[in-house]
C-alpha cells in the first residue's frame, strides 16, 4: 500500500520524505524490483516506466534513492504532484562527481520554471555528496505529453 | 556549501546569450514592483472614491481625482496588465520583453499625473509589445493555451486602443476583462491537460471564449445585445471551469494545493454571478457595480490570491511560506463582496461599506504575504542551522 507515496499524501507537502530504506520496503510490498543483488557502487541504468517513481537514470546505484527522494520532493502545488510524477524529468546522469539533469516543463509560458529548477538544484545538493557539480538543462524536445505521467499521478487525476 | 560554480554552469545553459546590462536590469527590477504597487494603491483609492468612501487625502492633490476617473484603466491595464506582462517576460527570458510591463506601468503613472493621452498611448505600446512576446511564445510551443494567451494579448491591445481614442467604458471594459479572462482560461486549460479530459472540453472552451469576444465586439455597437451575450459567455465559462478544472481534484489534497483550489473554485462562483449581473445590467437593471466587482474582485482577485504564492517567488524572487493564515484575507474578500453586492442592492451605504472592506481584505492579503516572506526566512534559517 503506497500510503506515503500517494499524491496528496504525506510526501507531497515537501516536509515528510520517505527515507531510502523505507522506499525499498514500500517497493517490495508493491512487488517492485528494487533489490536485485547489485552492489551499491555499481553503475546502473534504469528507464522511465520500470517503476512508478522512476526516470532514466545512469549512475551509482547508491545514489538512485537519494536522487529520487530529492526529485520527488520538488512539487508543483498547482497540481499537487511532484515533477517526477508529472513526468518532467527526462534523465539524470551522475559521473565523476558531476550530476546532469535533463528536464522539461509542461508550458513554455510558465514563469515558475526557474523556481522549479532552483528547487531541483537545492534538493539535489542536499542529497548528493558534497562537492558534486549539479547542472540542470531545460529542454523543450521531446514535448511533454500525458503518457509521461506516473501511474499514481494518473490515478490521482482520474485516468 | 558554496554552489557558485554550479550556478554559473547552470546559468550558462539556461539563459545563454540573453542578459541585459546589469544597471538596466537592476533599474527594471526596482522600477517594476514600484509601478505595480503604485497602480494597485491608486486603483484602490480611486475605486473607494468612486463608491463614496471618504478617503483621507489632501484637498490639493490632483491624483485622487485622476485615480477615480481612470479606475478601470489603472486596475485592469496598469495593475493587472503589468503583472501579467511581467509573468510572460519572466517565462520568455528575453530582456526586451520587460519593456511591455514597464510601459503599461508607466502608462498608469501618467494617467495619475494628469496626462491621459500619454498614459493611454503608452498602454497601447505596452499591449502591442506584449502581443509580440506572446507570438514568440507560440513559436516556442504551439499549443492551445499559448494561442489563447496570444488572443488575450490582442484583446488587451483592442481595449487600450479604444481607450486611447476616447471610447467610453461600454466599449473598453469588455475587452479589458476579456484579456484577463482569456489569460486565466488559457492557464486553466493548460492545467487540465493532466486530467483525462472529455474530448468535448477543448472545443467547448474555445466556443465559450469566442462567444465572449463576440459579445465584446458587439458591445461597441449594441450595449444591450453585446452585454447579454458577454454575460452569458461568462456564465458558460464558470460552468466549464467548475466541470473541467483540475481544482476539483486538488481541493481534496491539503496545505497549499488545497488553498489554491479553494481560491479557484470560489472565484468561479463569482464569475457566474458576474455573468448574471453583466447580462442584467445590459438589460437596464442597476447591477453594474455588482458585475464589474464580482468579476474584478471575486474572480480575478481570487485568482491573484491563489497564485501569489507561486508567482511572487518566480517574478520577484521572494520565497513565501504557506500557512493557513492565507484563508483569512480570502474569507474577508468573499464576505465583503457579499456585503457589497447583497447589501449594496438595498442601500448605497452598505455598498460603500462592502467596498471599504474589499480594500481592507486586499491590505490584509498584502500583510499576509509579507509575513509569509518573513516566515520563509525563519523556516529556512532553522533548516540551515540543523543541516550538518
Amino acid at each position: 500500500m503506497r500510503i506515503n507515496a500517494c499524491p496528496g499524501g504525506g510526501v507531497y507537502d515537501g516536509r515528510n520524505r520517505i527515507p531510502p530504506g523505507e522506499q525499498r520496503e514500500i517497493a517490495r510490498a508493491c512487488g517492485l524490483p528494487m533489490d536485485n543483488g547489485m552492489d551499491d557502487n555499481d553503475i546502473i541504468s534504469s528507464h522511465a516506466g520500470d517503476e512508478d517513481f522512476n526516470f532514466p537514470y545512469q549512475g551509482p546505484r547508491a545514489l538512485l534513492g537519494p536522487v529520487t527522494e530529492a526529485l520527488i520532493s520538488v512539487i508543483d502545488p498547482e497540481v499537487a504532484l511532484s515533477i517526477v510524477d508529472v513526468g518532467l524529468i527526462y534523465g539524470v546522469t551522475i559521473t565523476d562527481g558531476k550530476a546532469d539533469v535533463v528536464m522539461t516543463m509542461t508550458s513554455a509560458a510558465c514563469p515558475v520554471t526557474d523556481v522549479i529548477i532552483e528547487d531541483v538544484e537545492r534538493e539535489l545538493a542536499k542529497a548528493l555528496p558534497a562537492g558534486t557539480q549539479i547542472a540542470v538543462e531545460l529542454v523543450w524536445e521531446p514535448a511533454w505529453n500525458t503518457d509521461m505521467m506516473s501511474n499514481s499521478a494518473k490515478i490521482f487525476m482520474g485516468w | 556549501m558554496t554552489q557558485s560554480s554550479r550556478r554559473d554552469a547552470v546559468h550558462s545553459q539556461r539563459g545563454a546569450g540573453h542578459t541585459a546590462p546589469a544597471p538596466l536590469a537592476a533599474a527594471t527590477r526596482a522600477l517594476l514592483p514600484a509601478l505595480v504597487i503604485l497602480a494597485l494603491l491608486a486603483g484602490i483609492v480611486g475605486g473607494l472614491l468612486r463608491v463614496g468612501v471618504i478617503v483621507p487625502l489632501t484637498a490639493h492633490a490632483a491624483w485622487p481625482g485622476q485615480a477615480a476617473h481612470f479606475h478601470a484603466a489603472i486596475m485592469l491595464s496598469g495593475f493587472l496588465g503589468t503583472v501579467i506582462a511581467v509573468e510572460r517576460a519572466v517565462a520568455l527570458k528575453l530582456p526586451a520583453s520587460f519593456l511591455a510591463p514597464l510601459l503599461s506601468g508607466a502608462g498608469a503613472f501618467f494617467l495619475l499625473l494628469g496626462y491621459p493621452a500619454i498614459g493611454a498611448w503608452l498602454g497601447v505600446a505596452a499591449a502591442v509589445l506584449f502581443t509580440c512576446v506572446n507570438i514568440m511564445l507560440v513559436q516556442r510551443q504551439r499549443a492551445p493555451h499559448t494561442v489563447l494567451l496570444l488572443v488575450g494579448a490582442i484583446a488587451w491591445v483592442i481595449g487600450n486602443l479604444l481607450f486611447a481614442i476616447g471610447r467610453d467604458s461600454t466599449a473598453t471594459l469588455p475587452w479589458w476583462f476579456a484579456f484577463a479572462v482569456l489569460t486565466i482560461g488559457a492557464e486553466r486549460l493548460e492545467m487540465t491537460r493532466l486530467m483525462r479530459r472529455n474530448r468535448a472540453a477543448g472545443p467547448t472552451l474555445y466556443a465559450t471564449l469566442a462567444v465572449l469576444l463576440g459579445g465584446a465586439a458587439a458591445s461597441a455597437v449594441s450595449f444591450t445585445w453585446g452585454g447579454i451575450v458577454y454575460g452569458a459567455a461568462l456564465i458558460l465559462l464558470a460552468v466549464w471551469l467548475s466541470m473541467f478544472d483540475i481544482a476539483r481534484r486538488t481541493v481534496r489534497t491539503h496545505g497549499l494545493s488545497r488553498y489554491m483550489a479553494v481560491c479557484l473554485l470560489s472565484g468561479y462562483f463569482w464569475l457566474a454571478i458576474a455573468g448574471l449581473a453583466w447580462a442584467a445590467t445590459a438589460t437596464g437593471l442597476p447591477l453594474r457595480d455588482a458585475a464589474l466587482h464580482a468579476l474584478g474582485l471575486g474572480f480575478i482577485f481570487s485568482m491573484i490570491m491563489g497564485h501569489a504564492l507561486v508567482i511572487l517567488p518566480a517574478v520577484a524572487r521572494i520565497r513565501l511560506r504557506y500557512s493557513a493564515w492565507f484563508y483569512v484575507p480570502l474569507a474577508a474578500l468573499h464576505l465583503s463582496l457579499m456585503l457589497r453586492l447583497g447589501g449594496g442592492a438595498l442601500d448605497w451605504g452598505l455598498r460603500a461599506a462592502g467596498a471599504g472592506l474589499n480594500a481592507l481584505a486586499i491590505l490584509v492579503f498584502a500583510l499576509t504575504v509579507a509575513a509569509a516572506a518573513a516566515g520563509w526566512h525563519v523556516f529556512q534559517s532553522r533548516i540551515d542551522a540543523r543541516a550538518p
